[in-house]
Parts: C-alpha cells; structure tokens; sequence
C-alpha cells in the first residue's frame, strides 16, 4: 500500500513523479470503502468526484517549492471547524452544522497543499476515552474491530492506523491524541499548551486543549510539527516562544539523556503484560545510550480529581454556548456522558461548592506543577504507559462512568501542567493488541521527544506494523 | 463533597446548564453522580491552603492587536447556521414580557 509509506517517503516518490496524488487519493477512497462500514473512523467524507479533482489539481500545481506534505490525503478529527463541511464534535447537537471558516490548523495543512479527506469520528465534545460516546456509531479498533479504538481521537488514530490517510489530526484535552494513539499502534503528540493555536478548535477544557498530528512515526510527526507549531493572532494562548526546525531534530544523539520514571505510574494497577512491555522498551532506551532513574510525582495520586474537577468545570461553561441561536441544535440532544459532565462541572462551579471544589483544584494544580519541575530537575524526559493495560472490549466503559475517568490516570496528570508528551508503539500484546508508551518533556520540548521516538524507532519495526495484514 | 446530592439537586443543576430532565433521568444521574462526586471528593485529603491557584500554564499575558477594524465574516455566513433568522437578525425567545 502506498499509504503504508512515511511523509517523507510520499513526498519524494511524488517529486519523482513515479507516483501521483490522484493514486494516494484513489487508495485512500478504496480503503475507506473496504474498511470504514467496520471501523467507523469517519462522520464526514468529501465526496469522490470533488477529491480526485483536487488530487489532479495538486499534481499539476507542484513544483520544487512544494511542501513536503503537498497533494498528500490527510483526516481531521471532527472538533475541527472545516469550511464549508460539515463539523458536528460527534453530537446530534451539532449535525449538518456547516462552518463559515476553517481552524487555523486546518488552513495551514490546506496552504502547504494537503487534500482533507474527511472529518473523523470522537466521543463528542471530547468527552471519553473509547469514540463511543458519539452519536455516529462507535468506532472500532483496526487492530480487533472487537475492541475500542481508543478516545477521544479515536477515529483519527484508526484512520491513520488502517491507512486511510498519510496523517490525521487530533486534540488532546486528557490523552485524547496519547489514549487512542497507543491503542491502534500510531505516534501521536500532544503538544505544549499553547505550541499549536487553537482558533477553530471545538473547545472542551480551555486551559488543557492541544492541538496535535497523529500519524505513523515521530519522523512524520516531525514533519507536521514544522508546519503547524507557532503564534496565531486569532488564539491569544497561542505561544510566541520561538518553534523549533523538529525534523532537524531527529537524530541528534541521545546518549546520556537520563529518563525519569514515576515510581507512582509503576503499581499494581498496571497490567503486567504493559509493564513487561514498557521494561523492554527501557532497555531499548538503555541499548541506545540513556540512563534510567526513579523520580516521584506523589499528587499523580490525586491527578484524576484534579483533572476531573477543572476539565468538567470548564466544559460546562465552554458547552454553554450551544444554545441553539446561532447554531445547533437542542441542548436536550446532548448524550448521557455530555449530560452528566456538564452538570458535573456546574456543580464544582455552583454557588457553595466552587470554593471546595473548583478552586482547591486550581491550587492543587500549582503543586502539581511543582513536582513535576521538581522531576525534570533530575531527568531530561519521564516515560511512563498510556493506558493501563490493552485495549479493552467494547461497552466496557460506556457503561461504568466511574472505570471510564480511572481509565485516564496515566494521561491526565500531564495536561493540567502543560507540558507536552509523546506516544509511539512500544509493543504488542500476546493476543497482538497495540500497547503504547509516552514520553513526557519539559514545556517546549517537542524535538527531545521526537528525537527519542525517533531512535527508538530506528531500532525496531512495532510503528510499522500493518493491521490490514492482521484484520479481524 | 460531603453535601448530599439529591434528585433536587440534579434537576437544579440542569436547570442552570439549561438541559431539560425527565424524573428518571435525574434519577439515573443522581446514582452517578454519587459514584463520581466521590472520586473527584479525593481533593480535599492535599493540604493547599498556603497554595495559589494556577489559572493558566502560559506564560503569555495582555495579547493586544492595534485597534482597527480587520476583515470577518458576512452577514449572511454569520447568519448561515442559525435556526430562526428574521431580516438578518437572530431570533430569540422574549425575556421580557411585562411593561
């Protein structure tokens, strides 16, 4: 398959013009129409006729200034605000809700020549770790269409993993890139806050939401970085810290970088087929040069409250906005899961609560800042596992709310603090399920991740592996 | 967190969230949300009262743009998703009803 091969390798078989954008388009259709009535990876597709007109178009504008990216196929997670397509967030709230401007992100990818396939499927509004609190039909995993495909990126994580498109992009508010990447065996960055704007991103937890590539390696990460990373006049929390040339990172040395682990990720409460899993990737780290040390992060203890508490807060007030007047539908049209988080977080807002509530959390989130600046005092990165074990079943979680936010322990802590964190496949399961692993940095740290990823994944083939080779 | 929760409590929840909830539901998310107040209810075993609250992670502050007037969108793509439109305006339910 064409689209098994990396953006750079894409973007030079099209320089040769030994392949064309018309043939990646025509496969990427074809896959989807073989797979996606069982994997359920898109909301909204464009339409044939109108892609393989842009594919042609994109073959004859190249030139030698294209961006490496130019006339590839590419997906958005549907939290993103598409010109003229459809953008739903996965809720009936919002169906045939057709946007007048498109998300900076996605204007950047248009501008440097990439086609936009489709919207994927999420658990609406962000809100789960399984796309199955979305009111499109769940989303299955690649990998076993028995299982989950993770959340809330769910649907771009498996559209990038079935090789539907070159690259996808998701938004990470908990683990919602890190969470599905692990699950169907792609690379997935959840970026600094702020290192990626986020004009035209449906917002979920304001000061959590990152914008993040999802694709099938950090080289490819890499790669997207360079184009979508930077200021935005249109999103004040967008960081003017200087953006770093992340490809040329890649394969800077990394021997001598000292790898922290949280001895709190490390419990009873990880699967010991992930804990095997992620000793092997040590001694991969090891092989190539780092040295490995014990840190200690006690308030992870506490991230799923701390967590829990902001998140909803802030979601029942970003929600508050659909009230039907300028768009969208009924706010009776809200799921179970959107139902209970909103009115949970108006209860952590609500007159007699807040102080107990939301504002402890805003305290506790300043001490768990603090120890994480107290970690990276005595490692470079933190490495840890993304979920707690493989993916699970279906209607595991949908049905117990409670498991659904325990589930999140692994990635949650990372998103009050605002530092970024890098999940690639660290392995497979003895019943060949995809299990992750992150690598977490200190802010702006993009290009130390994506150089670690990037070795460890010269070193062996998991990222490489094809589920169409193994569907079930 | 210790305050009861009560199928009162959850319709009066909803009724500032401004979703509608038959009996049953709140009945159903009262059972819930006891489950999950106590989960988030963890956060008063840390010690914080000498904390400050951390409203933001960025170090960004007063983002200012000069004061003139840019480019936006139409009227009528303003107005392209709305439910009642009425001359160019949006329509709204009355909230004043008296003189």
């Amino acid at each position: 398959m064409l689209l098994d091969k990396s953006i750079i390798e894409l973007s030079s078989l099209l320089n040769k013009k030994l392949i064309s954008s018309e043939e990646l388009i025509k496969e990427s259709l074809s896959t989807i129409s073989d797979r996606n009535s069982i994997i359920n990876a898109f909301i909204t597709t464009e339409k044939e006729k109108t892609l393989i007109s842009k594919a042609r178009q994109s073959d004859k504008n190249r030139t030698k200034e294209s961006s490496i990216i130019h006339g590839l196929p590419f997906s958005l997670k549907d939290a993103y605000i598409t010109k003229e397509m459809q953008t739903t967030a996965a809720s009936n709230v919002l169906k045939k809700f057709v946007p007048p401007y498109n998300a900076t992100v996605n204007q950047k990818l248009l501008n440097s020549g990439a086609i936009l396939v489709g919207k994927n499927n999420m658990d609406s509004w962000g809100h789960g770790g399984s796309t199955e609190n979305t009111d499109f039909g769940s989303a299955s995993n690649p990998w076993d269409t028995t299982k989950v495909a993770g959340g809330s990126s769910g649907g771009s994580a498996a559209a990038v993993a079935a090789r539907m498109v070159s690259f996808a992009i998701g938004e990470d508010t908990g683990g919602s890139i890190r969470n599905p990447a692990s699950m169907c065996n792609v690379s997935g960055l959840k970026v600094t806050y702020g290192r990626v704007s986020r004009y035209g991103s449906i917002a979920y937890a304001s000061s959590f939401d990152t914008v993040g590539p999802m694709a099938k390696s950090a080289e490819d990460l890499a790669a997207l970085m360079d184009i979508i990373a930077g200021s935005d006049p249109f999103d004040a929390t967008s960081s003017h810290a200087e953006v770093n040339n992340y490809s040329a990172c890649l394969n800077d040395d990394v021997s001598g970088k000292i790898i922290g682990l949280p001895k709190e990720f490390f419990t009873d409460k990880l699967d010991p087929e992930v804990k095997t899993i992620i000793d092997k990737a040590l001694l991969t780290f090891q092989e190539l040069g780092a040295k490995v040390t014990e840190v200690s992060i006690p308030s992870i203890e506490f991230a799923i409250p701390i967590y829990y508490l902001i998140a909803l807060s802030e979601t029942s007030s970003n929600l508050a906005r659909y009230d039907g007047v300028r768009y969208g539908k009924s706010r009776d049209l809200f799921t179970e899961e959107s139902t209970r988080r909103i009115l949970l977080g108006t209860y952590a807002l609500s007159a007699g609560y807040a102080q107990d509530l939301y504002k402890k959390a805003q305290k506790a989130r300043t001490v768990l800042i603090n120890e994480y600046q107290q970690a990276f005092k005595k490692c470079d990165v933190l490495l840890g596992p993304v979920t707690a074990s493989p993916p699970l079943e279906k209607n595991t979680l949908v049905n117990d709310p409670a498991r659904g936010f325990l589930e999140d322990l692994y990635t949650v802590t990372i998103n009050p603090v605002g530092v970024p964190s890098l999940a690639i496949p660290a392995g497979f399961s003895e019943n060949n399920l995809p299990v992750g692993m992150q690598l977490i940095g200190k802010k702006f740290s993009e290009c130390e991740l994506l150089n670690l990823g990037h070795k460890f994944q010269q070193v062996n083939n998991y990222h490489k592996r094809n589920p169409n080779e193994s569907a079930s | 967190m210790s305050k009861p929760i009560t199928a009162k409590k959850i319709q009066q929840l909803a009724k500032l969230s401004n979703i509608n909830l038959s009996e049953q539901e709140a009945k159903k998310l009262k059972g819930h949300f006891l489950v999950l107040t106590k989960i988030m209810g963890k956060i008063e075993k840390m010690e914080l009262d000498q904390q400050k609250e951390t409203v933001r992670v960025t170090e960004e502050e007063n983002i200012f743009r000069e004061d003139i007037v840019n480019p936006s969108l139409t009227q009528e793509a303003a107005l392209s998703n709305g439910n009642r439109i009425y001359k160019g305006f949006f329509v709204v339910e009355a909230i004043l009803d008296k003189e």
